[in-house]
């Protein structure tokens, strides 16, 4: 195993555990945590991918952004602070059996495939992901605007107070 | 095919008529009830039909000026100049198909179709939905000629489901009665599963014929490869499930568990639809696809079998029952087996001669009957009957026609096409001998009918004496029309007409002299016995009753089909969905979920309880799985 | 990356989409007292959508442009024309019903005509990600519109189920999408056609997978068995005139979008996922009719319904594209007119948050509003596939696709199921005919445009019965442009 492997099993490790304590854990605040760490190890594992842009950004949004706005929201809301999650257990059983299956068919094909590799060193991705957006996916780039226009629109209009209705 | 402008237009004319009674008692039906003069609307729908009768009556006089094609067959298909349905290859035109075949069913159909219209005039004088049953019974005239006239298998499809539908809404006419909506609906889903049979026949009949029109597959079937005994080939899977959807219309076993409840309709209903023509249908589209039943040995031996199986058991479950319509009802189911019979025995035209000759005497026989109801006041158990001969004698005498033809005693009506049926049977013993035995229970239980009803005291009570009358002659005229054609119509020789539309040769049925004398015996020791049990010596039928009570008490139950049915619903299909879809998913979620929401108000912390509550889980997990379980199968090698 | 940029195709969602917004500052600049004229805004917008679909057609249609990301051939201007339709009849029908409701808000208005923006992406798109955006427009769009419903628990459950299940499903598109981008290293459809049909053993792995991941992905929006748990809740729960959208709409341009993928680009592996759409077909038909069976509610029911007719429509996709296109396009505009009558029968009458949805609260319907019983009777007769009724021609053209491909056992279930679901429709209509009414009638008159609504419904419901000629030819060369 080279350095980068294990590089990458460190940041692989902290992903599925911190993910896993998001999902178990009994109060929002903790969850609220763990995903600061899960967000941290998506973005090391851009990093060792090569796709340093995605890595930068993945920390400037997820975790500068939607992660201290999500903090604040729970801190400032008292009474979800204080909300004991019921994390039951009640689909263990069959979650379990389908989450087997999923690892299974896709270890499987992971395994099955003969990967391409890309003998390539290292480059900086954010001139070629701008030549993306303006050019092949232009479309797609413009459109996402009109999707965020009516996400704001469907917030707006679901949080709207009930006398307004 | 000679050009005739007159035969392209008539056709169209004589459908289009009743549907337009139809249009104008369902647009304007309020506007003429309102109107003083109530008898309007009926005569308007009178009127539609016997102009039709006329028409179609000189369509068949223009078709027989035709000159004759091969095999001595006059046929035309009049176009409508439009498509119906097109695609790659496939195309269903607006076309119809004159030929002596439809020629003789749409004379059946407008002719008695009229005479009833005539009949429920009076008949249906004092009910106040008169307006509604004269666009249905309209409704159901124009279906039943797009029926028997529809160029292809499509439009006939058409003709077939609209009928289907009428008859839905006449048996449920009265719906304020439980009963009869209850019927009606019995009728609709029983029917139903016929034509799934039906609708897939046609497909069949398209992979293996490249076209769906009648002509085509008459001309083409002939080409096919027959196919033996258990060889299941396209011409026999196409010929069974379209039988499948006869045995429905027709009401054959499994499927004619709806007909006797049908008969919670109003009476000229029953003539009409249950007894002249709907029900008929089946008969004639075998008939109509004979050439191409004719390929599979298995297809007739199927038909031929379910007829003649129908009919002794419809007959002995008739034997039992003391309803006077629900005797007729299956006397009706007995008879269909019969002309299925013919069909499966290779005689179609012999069928169709049946059918001819049933529609007078049967619809001759629904309307006595419903004069006799009339005359009761609605009653319609023969057990408080007797002695009407004397107090309704135009009703005993056409009554009388009509059940002398369906025993089949020499000379009337039914006599002809019944021997010609054993005729055609003859190479079949087992079948013949069903025949047989069956015909002598037809004239035992009708001549215990006409005992009953017509014969020795009246046992109504007083009450019900004070009110016995003789129909109106508005009644009366279509019963002595009817039983005037019971008792000729024989004559006609309907089997040499229809013989060239089956493209089967001459078809001449060799006959035997012992055939006839044999049928006229076992007609004349069916009455005979019926007139020892019911009205020489009745004592002797205690004793009897008693020996075959096993038996009769199979009868009585109509061989418990109904049960079976009405188990598997109720258990199986009803239970099985409550238990596994209602209880098991829909009620347990939903009012899970809207009890648990409903206590709950406002603000975002509330509103993340519902995926608390575990459904929404359930729903990504169903999700979840449906996606293993459909890569898994991509995935597995 | 010089060249002139050719918007012409995306004209109409443009229409659409700036009519949006302008019904979103009409209502903000309207006074209070005041209400804002969205309705006629918007229908306005959807009829000059429809006029450059026409004006696209005439002149022959469009080319794929914005680097082969969409195009405006004959199959995207049929379902554009299509969802303007539906759209439309869906605007006729909300006006009465919000105002009877007390919800009469133009953002309702501007989130239908968002999502008509995310439909008519979604069919014209020939690139994943363009596609998958488009996709989420209209599911987005959709969520607020399931939610506008405030008062009601029902609405509120309804939008976060739907919300939450349906990011659930768009993340196995997204995966699927990422999977096809590794095979092909492109997510142009044209390049995956090449891509795919060129695999060989090593790839075909991640590529079934792909295709597998999408397939769910559409199988939630069709509302396909196992993927349907959401359909009764939303459609329960949603404002009626949003029901008869999702049902009518998103299943036209999910069904679009799955054909286009699978029908042309995946074609290729048609031997591995055909046997796996007739699977799907087979229980979606059954559970779908069984469910519905059992349903007393009549908006749950006509979601089951809705369940079981994407199963018939997925029979269809086992034959040759040309043929289930077809087959497929048409049935498309008949499902979508019969379910806009039968939901808009049912939105026509709403009144002060209660609906007819029982059998006892349409029992006698024929006496009371003889019209509108035989408007929705026609619409019941037409979902079970009885002829005169354009239902029975899409069905026998659904079947007989599936029967020229050699599954006669699909075809088979197909019929069987199309028996079972007589129960459940007539039992609806033998209400209405055969039962005396219930109490008094305390429903909301019909307004002029719901009338309007469900007269084009019933019309077209019938001349796609009678005469389905043109239409049929219209989705043949549709289909053909997919070739």
């Amino acid at each position: 195993m080279t350095a980068a492997d294990y590089v990458f099993w460190v940041f692989a490790t902290a992903t599925v555990v911190s993910g896993a304590v998001v999902v178990f854990a009994r109060s929002l605040i903790y969850s609220a945590f763990a995903l600061l760490f899960t967000f941290f190890g998506v973005a090391g594992l851009y990093v060792l991918l090569g796709a340093d842009f995605l890595a930068a950004t993945q920390l400037l949004i997820y975790v500068g952004g939607i992660l201290v706005l999500l903090l604040f929201g729970v801190m400032l809301t008292h009474r979800i602070y204080d909300l004991k999650l019921r994390t039951e257990k009640t689909q263990l059983g069959p979650g379990l059996i389908v989450a087997a299956g999923i690892f299974i068919i896709f270890a499987n094909a992971a395994l099955i495939t003969e990967w391409p590799t890309v003998g390539r060193e290292p480059a900086p991705t954010t001139k070629e992901i701008g030549r993306l957006f303006l050019g092949e996916y232009l479309l797609a780039f413009e459109a996402a605007s009109v999707l965020l226009l009516v996400a704001l629109i469907g917030a707006a209009m679901i949080v709207r107070r009930k006398k307004d209705a | 095919m000679l050009d005739d402008p007159l035969l392209k237009i008539l056709p169209f004319a004589i459908l289009l008529l009743p549907l337009g009674g139809f249009v104008v008692l369902a647009l304007f039906g309020d506007w003429i009830k309102r109107d003083k003069e109530e008898t309007g609307a009926a005569w308007l729908a009178c009127a539609t039909v016997i102009i039709s009768f006329g028409l179609a009556a000189w369509t068949t006089v223009r078709l027989y000026g035709l000159v004759a094609g091969e095999g001595g067959l006059r046929f035309f298909q009049p176009y409508l100049g439009y498509e119906w349905m097109e695609a790659g290859g496939f195309s269903v035109p607006y076309s119809l198909l004159v030929d002596p075949l439809s020629c003789v069913m749409m004379l059946v159909v407008t002719g008695v179709g009229s005479l009833i219209h005539v009949y429920s005039v009076g008949y249906m004088a004092h009910d106040e939905d008169r307006v509604p049953y004269f666009s249905y019974l309209n409704l159901f005239t124009f279906f039943m000629l797009l029926l028997v006239l529809g160029g292809n298998l499509p439009l006939m499809f058409v003709g077939w489901e609209g009928v289907g539908l009428c008859s839905y809404l006449l048996i449920g006419f009265w719906y304020r009665k439980d009963s009869a909506a209850a019927a009606g609906l019995k009728a609709f889903i029983v029917n139903r599963i016929g034509d799934a049979g039906l609708i897939l026949g046609m497909i069949f009949v398209f992979h293996a014929f490249g076209s769906l029109d009648l002509v085509d597959i008459a001309d083409n079937a002939g080409s096919l490869a027959p196919e033996g005994l258990w060889e299941f080939g396209p011409a026999t899977i196409a010929a069974l499930l379209l039988f499948v959807g006869a045995t429905g219309k027709s009401a054959q076993i499994p499927l004619h568990v709806w007909l006797p409840d049908a008969m919670e309709g109003p009476t000229p209903v029953s003539a009409l639809i249950h007894a002249a023509t709907m029900v008929t249908a089946g008969v004639y589209m075998v008939a109509r696809l004979g050439p191409l039943y004719h390929v599979s040995e298995t297809a007739m031996m199927t038909v031929a079998v379910v007829g003649a199986v129908t009919a002794l058991m419809a007959a002995t479950i008739a034997l039992v029952q003391t309803d006077i319509k629900r005797v007729l009802a299956y006397s009706t189911v007995s008879q269909l087996g019969y002309m299925f019979l013919a069909c499966g025995v290779g005689a179609f035209g012999v069928g169709i001669f049946h059918l001819y000759t049933h529609a007078f005497f049967k619809a001759l026989l629904f309307l006595g009957s419903g004069s006799v109801i009339h005359a009761m006041s609605g009653e319609q158990d023969m057990q408080r009957m007797g002695g009407l001969r004397k107090r309704i004698p135009w009703t005993f005498w056409t009554f009388l026609a009509g059940t002398l033809a369906i025993a089949g005693i020499p000379f009337f009506a039914g006599f002809f096409s019944k021997d010609e049926i054993l005729a055609a049977a003859l190479g079949h013993p087992v079948l013949l001998g069903i025949g047989l035995f069956t015909a002598l229970l037809t004239a035992f239980y009708m001549a215990r009918l006409l005992f009953l009803t017509f014969f020795g005291d009246f046992r109504g009570g007083e009450e019900a004496e004070h009110h016995l009358h003789e129909s109106p002659w508005v009644m009366l005229v279509p019963l002595i029309l009817l039983a005037i054609g019971s008792a000729a119509g024989g004559f006609v020789k309907i089997p040499e007409i229809v013989q060239p539309v089956f493209r089967l040769g001459h078809g001449h049925i060799p006959h035997v002299a012992w055939l006839p004398v044999a049928a006229t015996l076992s007609a004349i020791a069916g009455i005979l016995g019926a007139y020892y049990l019911y009205l020489a010596m009745p004592e002797l039928r205690a004793g009897l009753a008693s020996t075959f009570r096993p038996a009769l008490r199979v009868f009585a139950a109509k061989y418990y089909w109904d049960d079976v049915y009405n188990g598997f619903v109720r258990r199986v299909v009803v239970r099985g969905s409550d238990l596994v879809l209602w209880q098991g998913v829909d009620n347990r979620v939903v009012d899970g979920a809207v009890n648990r929401t409903a206590t709950i108000t406002g603000a975002l912390a509330e509103m993340l309880r519902p995926l608390q509550t575990g459904f929404v889980r359930q729903y990504a997990l169903l999700i979840l799985a449906g996606a293993v379980a459909l890569l898994g199968y991509l995935l597995w090698p | 990356m010089s060249g002139e940029l050719d918007l012409r195709p995306l004209v109409p969602a443009i229409i659409v989409g700036v009519t949006g917004l302008v019904v979103l500052l009409a209502q903000a600049f309207t006074p209070k007292d005041r209400r804002a004229p969205s309705a006629p805004l918007s229908l306005t917008g959807l009829l000059a959508a429809l006029a450059a679909v026409w004006l696209l057609a005439s002149g022959g249609g469009r080319g794929a442009v914005l680097a082969n990301a969409v195009s405006a051939d004959a199959y995207s201007l049929f379902f554009q024309a299509l969802l303007l339709g539906i759209a439309a009849v869906a605007v006729l029908l909300s006006p009465s019903y919000l105002r009877a409701n007390g919800l009469d808000r133009g953002e309702y208005y501007a989130l239908l005509l968002f999502s008509v923006v995310g439909m008519l992406g979604l069919v014209s798109s020939l690139e994943l990600v363009s596609m998958f955006v488009a996709l989420e427009i209209m599911s987005i769009a959709l969520y607020g519109m399931a939610g506008l419903y405030r008062s009601r628990m029902e609405s509120q459950e309804a939008a976060l189920k739907y919300f939450v299940t349906g990011a659930f499903s768009s993340a196995f598109f997204l995966y699927g999408v990422a999977l096809l981008y590794g095979v092909s290293g492109s997510t142009s459809l044209d390049r995956l056609e090449w891509a795919v049909s060129t695999l060989t053993t090593d790839s075909a792995a991640l590529a079934l997978l792909g295709a597998g991941m999408l397939l769910v992905g559409f199988g939630f929006k069709i509302a396909s068995v196992p993927f349907h748990m959401w359909a009764p809740d939303v459609y329960e729960g949603a404002p009626t005139p949003a029901t008869a959208l999702m049902s009518a709409g998103v299943k036209a341009a999910a069904f679009g979008a799955l054909l286009r993928v699978f029908g042309s680009a995946l074609h290729a592996l048609a031997g591995e996922w055909q046997p796996l759409v007739a699977s799907l077909a087979v229980i979606t038909m059954v559970v779908g009719n069984l469910a519905a069976l059992a349903q007393g509610n009549l908006k749950r029911m006509l979601a089951f319904s809705s369940v079981a007719h994407a199963g018939y429509v997925l029979t269809a996709l086992v034959a040759s594209p040309g043929q289930a296109g077809e087959a497929v396009l048409f049935y498309l505009v008949v499902y979508g007119a019969v379910n806009l009558g039968a939901f808009g029968t049912i939105a026509a009458l709403s009144r002060e948050g209660r609906e007819p949805l029982s059998l006892g609260d349409v029992a006698g319907m024929a006496e009371r509003r003889p019209a509108l019983a035989a408007a929705l009777a026609v619409f019941l007769v037409s979902l079970t596939g009885i002829p005169v009724t354009a239902g029975f021609v899409g069905k026998f053209y659904l079947f007989n696709a599936a029967v020229t491909a050699g599954w006669v056992g699909l075809a088979l279930v197909g019929v069987l199921m199309s028996v079972v679901s007589a129960y459940y429709y007539l039992r609806v209509v033998v209400a209405m005919y055969m039962r005396d009414p219930l109490g008094e009638d305390t429903w909301a008159r019909v307004s002029p445009s719901a009338t309007v609504a469900l007269a084009l419904s019933a019309v077209i419901t019938l001349v796609l019965g009678i005469y389905p000629a043109p239409v049929l030819t219209l989705a043949r060369i549709a289909a053909r442009s997919l070739l």
